[in-house]
């Protein structure tokens, strides 16, 4: 019987001991959790408003046969980690060739984020970012070809034809990675590369225009982009 | 040498957006035909295929040991007709087919690219293939009706 006492008296004595080490290891990761969320409450969320305008695509238009695309974008700095953003933009397109004329104009919309990899501390000098973002675009283009002249060597056809007025609406996804550089207080200036692809239209038809607004291209299955654009920030409190 | 990287930039930018005046992808538009086996549905090969556009002297193929052909459609006018003929083997035995093709479709204009030029494409709306010898219409089903400026595309299938 005293053997049966000192056993369970033992058996009871285990464990209280495991069970106050399972606390003591239990409150070790519970203050690294409690460290990182007191560091990421101190951070302030809003840190800034900017509004870009692309210098590149108008400039390109001299460049690219005609077409002019200009766009201005709007994105807000949380935690300056995560910027969403919104851009907006138009095409015009007049290209006029001997073999045909092509008239085109469009508007196009995207919705998206960032997402910034470097410089994000509180106590940072400068507000530069180094970004990766993703962003669906949405965009309406009308367009029309005229005097399009074609033939057909084995019918021995030739003659000019016309489409009329059309329209189109047209989504794509866009990959895009730039820098964005404080430049002078609140000026910034930044580069961006896109990829755009994974182009659907809205609804199934035999007619498509041959440039849709904010994609390119509708034959390229996968269209790049370059932007290069004037930032500037809304003053906010540090 | 921020002046230099600036310079390099831009004319990158000018590099990046110049025109290349080569065409990349084929400037004519053909519909795609295919003779298959009506029951595994796979590709039947046949001896010999002989095509001509009626209404043209010249004939598009002939002596082609091939399970597909292409040919022009007419841009001018609502439907074009082919006079087609076809050989293969059947337990031995070489059997001719000659069919009266009628196709019908919508003719529209696109421009593929400036470099390109403009392409005739066509909405197919409907296709027979009458056996000219016994005035059985062939079974022939309309696999895409959507006739553009992509090579060795199939368009119709003629199940045998």
């Amino acid at each position: 019987m005293s053997i049966l006492k000192y056993t369970c008296s033992l058996l009871v004595a285990c464990g209280l001991s495991v069970g106050a080490l399972c606390a003591q290891t239990a409150d070790a990761p519970q203050t690294v959790v409690q460290e990182a969320a007191e560091q990421v409450a101190k951070t302030p969320v809003y840190q800034g408003t900017y509004f870009s305008v692309d210098l590149f695509n108008p400039v390109a238009t001299l460049f690219n046969g005609g077409r002019f695309e200009a766009s201005v974008a709007v994105d807000v700095s949380l935690w300056q980690r995560l910027f969403p953003v919104v851009e907006l933009g138009v095409m015009t397109v007049n290209q006029k060739q001997d073999t045909y004329h092509f008239e085109a104009t469009g508007g196009f919309a995207k919705v998206g984020f960032n997402y910034n990899f470097l410089n994000f501390k509180t106590d940072r000098k400068y507000d530069h970012i180094v970004y990766a973002g993703a962003r669906y675009g949405y965009s309406y283009t009308g367009y029309q070809l005229s005097d399009a002249q074609i033939s057909n060597e084995y019918w021995q056809e030739s003659g000019v034809y016309s489409t009329g007025k059309r329209g189109a609406h047209f989504g794509w996804l866009e990959i895009q990675a730039g820098v964005r550089v404080q430049v002078y207080k609140s000026l910034f200036m930044g580069v961006a590369l896109q990829i755009k692809t994974f182009g659907h239209y809205y609804q199934q038809s035999a007619y498509y225009p041959t440039y849709v607004a904010g994609f390119g291209v509708n034959s390229e299955a996968t269209n790049f982009g370059f932007l290069y654009h004037l930032c500037y920030q809304l003053p906010y409190k540090k | 040498m921020r002046k230099v990287a600036g310079i390099v930039i831009a004319l990158l930018c000018v590099l990046f957006v110049a025109c290349d005046n080569h065409c990349y992808v084929p400037q004519k538009s053909m519909l795609g035909i295919a003779f298959v086996d009506s029951t595994t549905l796979k590709p039947l090969e046949m001896n010999n295929i002989g095509i001509q556009g009626v209404g043209s002297d010249s004939i598009i193929t002939t002596g082609q040991q091939a399970s597909e052909i292409f040919v022009p459609l007419k841009q001018n006018a609502p439907q074009t007709d082919f006079v087609l003929a076809f050989s293969r083997t059947i337990e031995g035995v070489e059997v001719i087919t000659y069919c009266h093709l009628n196709v019908s479709y919508n003719a529209y204009p696109q421009l593929v690219n400036p470099e390109c030029g403009c392409v005739m494409f066509y909405e197919l709306e409907s296709a027979t293939c009458i056996n000219a010898q016994t005035g059985e219409v062939l079974n022939m089903e309309l696999y895409n009706t959507n006739v553009v400026n992509i090579e060795r595309d199939v368009h119709l299938k003629i199940h045998l």
